[in-house]
Order: structure tokens, then C-alpha cells, then sequence
């Protein structure tokens, strides 16, 4: 009888209570059918990269499941310089997003390693982090998915996952590294484009003479600060599109390029809209002066002629943006105010970022 | 020896029960509220020609961001007894931003009226102030201006296809043009989670209408003190409504 109570008894606490183990997600010991946190999670220790980001920016956007690893930036970074996932090992991420050029190409397209042209200019990477939408055409919502598609695609690097995972598990030293930044002993495409998110979420620019200026280190010179009242005014109207430090909204414009039919359909492609065909990401003005060619497609060599698109107007098309409210007449800006505006642009050159 | 097995057993079990049962609470009642936008009393149809100011002038709208602020209910004195939201931005890009649902948010009462700020008052415009909220890139404002956020960017075509507008409110250089407004709504909650639907109506319209005729065209308005002013107190006037929609269990 007395056996019989404490069975009994043993089983009602067993179905009441809840089962104690590790609940952390993250732990190599979860357990998920524990409930209670019980202090026995054990983890694969990685070193947290840490970042000094300007109180004037946002907070940086990672994800839970992609925090920033020391070693997974440095393997990030290493992938990233690694003809490695081309098809065939001669051409790398940084070759076509040249640290020199601020990672953008100063080429019109870039060249796949089949030696075929893309359709629209190499983007610049800067501050990565914040964006909410990428490559012109936001087609890839985080750095991750976008990381995903130049391996693959035909005119870019023209390999296929497969390929990548094969080639990157039969060398050691990779094997190594993916091992000490995410515990794992077999690479997979996830853990590729993990670790050159982690690498591109580095890439932030926030030392330019402008930056200075900010911090109250500097003054701009008199043509500097003349267009930077032009530029934040609705004179030259350029902040709506390029707007708080990090110089974008984030969203889609038509700017006035292209009548139609268009020949690039750019967002409208992705949402399926016609409301948004010929509409393009806004991109960072930060470092401008080293992202030559400018526009989607790289039409523009300098920064004089983006000027004077704006300052003509633009031309109509269906979807063009209401806040080229000056089309067909212009800005009308004059010779010294364009002057001034390309002072102050030039302001936003971080010449430490060429050079790391 | 076999009553002391059974007061024990009984214990048990009765502890058991106690340690892993919930208690039983009052569920508080959820509030939302749905933005509503019209034109003359007719919904917008957005990318359309259709609507007319009091002047006589056909316009369109493409887009219409705004901040509302500070929304709470009051007594009938104006005290705020609950406050629902310090800031939402409704942005036509994205029609989910018409609903702001506030769980389990008002407890067992009445309230009077519900009060909101449209745009931001002059102690929270401030820039970077909201560095990491969903409206800090869009509706930024730049300091040559005052500094802080835009109120509102309603923006289309007017007169025919190929003429522009940009109707931007906010603080300008120091100035607060913000726009507190105060509704009945005789909300009576009961504690037992339900929803209470609130619509907030918006009339484009009447921007351009009463008490100032506003004339629409392609300049820049941001940094023009006296339209600030006229559009503040047209929006003061008649550009909101409020009502209570429902109560869902």
C-alpha cells in the first residue's frame, strides 16, 4: 500500500510540475520540452564584435539569430574576399564592390566571370545595418537574403549553392572558421551568407567631415555650410529622399530619369504594382564623392550632372515622385549654389572607410 | 501510519494544483483605434483626380504620412485617465498602419473623451528625438527649420497630371503648430476584454477650406510661416471627427 502512494505520489508531482532543463534556444543543450530554466545551458562561446555607432544614428538592425561575432565578421570578411563561391574561383564580392570606390563599382556593370555586364551599377555597401530593403530594386529584405544572390546568379558569380557548400567543406581552414564562429561541422549556405552579413553590418561610415562637424570637431568653410542649407532646404529639396545622417528614407522613388515605357521596371517588378514601376531605392549620399557613376544604371559619371538633372526637372512618367514638384521647370539653381551643393556633398567623404 | 498517508496524499495534491494553477484575473479592455480618410465625405481614392478644394481645384493624393501623438482618454474635465499611445504614424505605404490596437490597455470605467496631438507639441519635436522610431527617416525635419519631424506630408497632383504638391506641416523655427484636439466618446469600459473600436476621421479636404482657403500649388510650403499657421487652424477647425464604432466581445 505505502509503495503504491509514494508511485502515486511521484506521478502526480511528475504530471503537475513543470520539467525543469535549459529553455535557451541558443544553448547546445536546449531542451524543448523543458519548461523551467534550471541554470544548465551551456554554450559555444563566440566573442561579441563590438560596435561604436554615433548617437545620432538609430540602433543597428541585427538579427536575433545573427548576432555580430568577432569571428564571424572576420570570416564574413574573408568569404567576402574569396573568388572562392564563383563558379569559377576568379571572381569575389570585393571586386566588383571595391573598397576603393567606397564597395561600389566604377564601372557602369559590373562583369560576371562569363564576362557578361549586369543592368543596373554595383551598389555602394555603407551602413548596411540600417537598411531596411535591399539592391536597387529592394528586392531582398534583409542583408542575409541578399547575400544569397549573387552566388547564383547567371551574369554575376554563376555558381549554385550545391557547388559553394562542396567546394567550402573541403577545405579545412573554412571548416575551422565555420566551426569556431557558429559550431557547426558541416557549412551550409545559411552560415555563408550569416557570416557576410556579419562582415557587411561592419561597414559603417561615420567619420566624415560632415560627422565632424556634427561632433562639433570642425566648421565647414562657407561653401560647405551654403549647401548644406541648400541641401536641407526646399531649395535643392534633396533631404526628403536623403534624409537624417544616414542620407535615405529607405523608400522608392521615381526621380524623374525615364519616360515611359521604362526600360529598368525596378521596385514595380518586385511588388507587382504599376504604382511602382520605375521607382528605385534611395541611396546613401554617404561617400558620394567615391560611388561614381550615380543612378540605378550608372548614367551619370559625375557628380555635376546629377545636379543637373534636378536642377532641369526631370521628365514625366506616370509614377514619377511628387516631390520632383519642380518638373519642367527646375530648381533653377545658380552656377555658385551648385557649387555649394557639391561642397557640402563632398563634406560627406569618410576617407578612412577607403582606406581600412 | 495509513491516516498519515492519506492527510499526506491529500496535501499533495491539493499543493500541486495550487502551485501550478493560474489565478483568476479580470481581463482589462482593449482599445483600437482605425484611421479613416476622406474627401468631402467620400473615401479617398488615392491616385485620382477627383477631389475639389473650396476654390474650385482639382486634386490628387499620392501620399499621406502623418504623426498622431499623445492619445488618452479623459474624464469630463479633460484629466487624462488612461494613456493609449505616445506616437503613431499612419503612412499610406502601408494600410496596417490605419489600425493601432492597444491590448488590454483601460481599466473598469468611464471616459469622457479621448484626446490626440496631430503632429508633435514643441517638447517632444525635437531631432533624433525618436532616432528609432518607424517615422524618424521618413518624416525627418531639418534643423535649418526648426529641427524635429514633419507633422504631416500629403503630397499629389493638382489642376492636371503634371502639376506637383507638397503639403508639409510641422514646428517651423521654434514655432509650434501642432494641433491638440479633444473629442466625446462616453466609452464606458467593463473589464472583461472587450474591444472598442474607435475610428479617427481625417477630411483632406478641409486643409485647403475653412477658415483659410488655401491655394494649392508647386512651391514649397515648409518654410512659409503663414500657411503653417492657416493650415494649423483649418486643421483645428474641421479636418477630424471621431467616433466610437463598436464594441466587440
Amino acid at each position: 500500500m505505502i509503495r503504491k502512494i509514494i508511485t502515486l505520489l511521484i506521478l502526480i508531482s511528475t504530471i503537475s510540475c513543470k520539467k525543469e532543463g535549459c529553455t535557451d534556444i541558443n544553448a547546445l543543450n536546449y531542451n524543448p520540452k523543458a519548461e523551467i530554466n534550471n541554470g544548465t545551458c551551456e554554450y559555444h562561446i563566440t566573442t561579441p564584435y563590438l560596435i561604436d555607432i554615433p548617437d545620432y544614428f538609430p540602433d543597428l538592425i541585427i538579427p536575433k539569430d545573427n548576432p555580430l561575432t568577432v569571428e564571424g565578421v572576420a570570416l564574413g570578411e574573408k568569404l567576402f574576399n574569396d573568388p572562392i563561391l564563383s563558379a569559377d574561383n576568379t571572381l569575389a564580392c570585393i571586386n566588383c564592390h571595391q573598397v576603393i570606390n567606397s564597395f561600389s563599382d566604377s564601372r557602369q556593370y559590373s562583369i560576371g566571370i562569363d564576362g557578361i555586364p549586369g543592368f543596373r551599377n554595383a551598389s555602394a555597401l555603407i551602413n548596411l545595418g540600417w537598411n531596411t530593403s535591399f539592391n536597387w530594386d529592394g528586392s531582398a529584405t534583409t542583408l542575409e537574403d541578399q547575400a544569397f544572390e549573387p552566388i547564383r546568379n547567371k551574369i554575376e558569380m554563376h555558381n549554385t549553392w550545391d557547388n559553394v557548400e562542396n567546394t567550402l567543406n573541403q577545405d579545412q581552414e573554412y571548416l575551422n572558421l565555420f566551426k569556431s564562429a557558429f559550431n557547426i561541422d558541416y557549412i551550409d549556405s545559411l552560415h555563408v551568407v550569416k557570416a557576410i552579413s556579419q562582415f557587411e553590418r561592419t561597414l559603417i561610415s561615420s567619420n566624415s567631415k560632415y560627422d565632424k562637424f556634427l561632433r562639433g570637431e570642425i566648421n565647414l568653410t562657407p561653401s560647405e555650410y551654403n549647401g548644406y542649407a541648400i541641401f536641407n532646404s526646399e531649395i535643392g529639396d534633396c533631404f526628403h529622399c536623403h534624409s537624417t545622417n544616414l542620407f535615405t528614407d529607405n523608400l522608392f522613388h521615381n526621380n524623374g530619369l525615364d519616360t515611359e515605357p521604362f526600360s529598368d521596371l525596378g521596385y514595380g517588378l518586385i511588388t507587382g504594382s504599376n504604382s511602382d514601376l520605375g521607382k528605385f531605392r534611395t541611396p546613401t549620399l554617404r561617400n558620394i564623392e567615391y560611388t561614381s557613376p550615380y543612378m540605378h544604371d550608372g548614367r551619370f559619371q559625375t557628380l555635376e550632372e546629377v545636379i543637373e538633372h534636378y536642377n532641369t526637372g526631370g521628365v514625366y512618367s506616370s509614377t514619377i515622385d511628387p516631390l520632383m514638384k519642380k518638373l519642367g521647370t527646375g530648381l533653377n539653381l545658380t552656377n555658385q549654389q551648385k557649387l555649394d551643393l557639391i561642397a557640402f556633398l563632398k563634406t560627406l567623404s569618410d576617407v578612412g572607410y577607403i582606406e581600412e | 501510519m495509513k491516516n498519515l498517508l492519506k492527510i499526506f496524499l491529500i496535501l499533495s495534491i491539493i499543493s500541486s494544483i495550487m502551485y501550478c494553477s493560474e489565478p483568476e484575473e479580470l481581463i482589462q479592455d482593449n482599445i483600437q483605434i482605425h484611421f479613416n480618410h476622406i474627401a468631402n465625405e467620400n473615401p479617398i481614392i488615392f491616385n485620382s483626380l477627383i477631389n475639389t478644394t473650396s476654390s474650385g481645384q482639382n486634386y490628387s493624393v499620392i501620399n499621406l504620412f502623418y504623426i498622431i501623438s499623445d492619445i488618452s482618454l479623459t474624464d469630463e474635465e479633460g484629466n487624462v485617465l488612461e494613456n493609449i499611445a505616445e506616437t503613431h504614424f499612419v503612412t499610406s505605404s502601408d494600410t496596417n498602419s490605419y489600425k493601432l490596437f492597444i491590448p488590454e490597455k483601460i481599466t473598469k470605467g468611464n471616459y469622457a473623451n479621448i484626446e490626440f496631438v496631430f503632429g508633435l507639441n514643441s517638447i517632444k519635436n525635437i531631432s533624433n528625438q525618436f532616432l528609432n522610431d518607424n517615422f524618424h527617416l521618413q518624416m525627418f525635419w531639418p534643423e535649418f527649420m526648426g529641427g524635429g519631424y514633419h507633422y504631416m506630408k500629403l503630397e499629389g497632383k493638382y489642376n492636371n497630371d503634371s502639376n506637383f504638391y507638397a503639403t508639409h506641416t510641422g514646428g517651423l523655427n521654434g514655432t509650434d503648430y501642432s494641433i491638440r484636439k479633444s473629442f466625446p466618446l462616453n466609452l464606458n469600459s467593463c473589464e472583461n476584454g472587450k474591444t472598442h473600436n474607435i475610428q479617427i476621421t481625417m477630411d483632406i479636404n478641409n486643409w485647403y477650406n475653412n477658415p483659410n482657403e488655401i491655394i494649392i500649388t508647386s512651391d514649397g510650403i515648409m518654410n512659409n510661416e503663414l500657411l503653417q499657421q492657416q493650415l494649423m487652424e483649418n486643421g483645428f477647425e474641421d479636418v477630424f471627427k471621431v467616433s466610437l464604432i463598436n464594441v466587440e466581445e
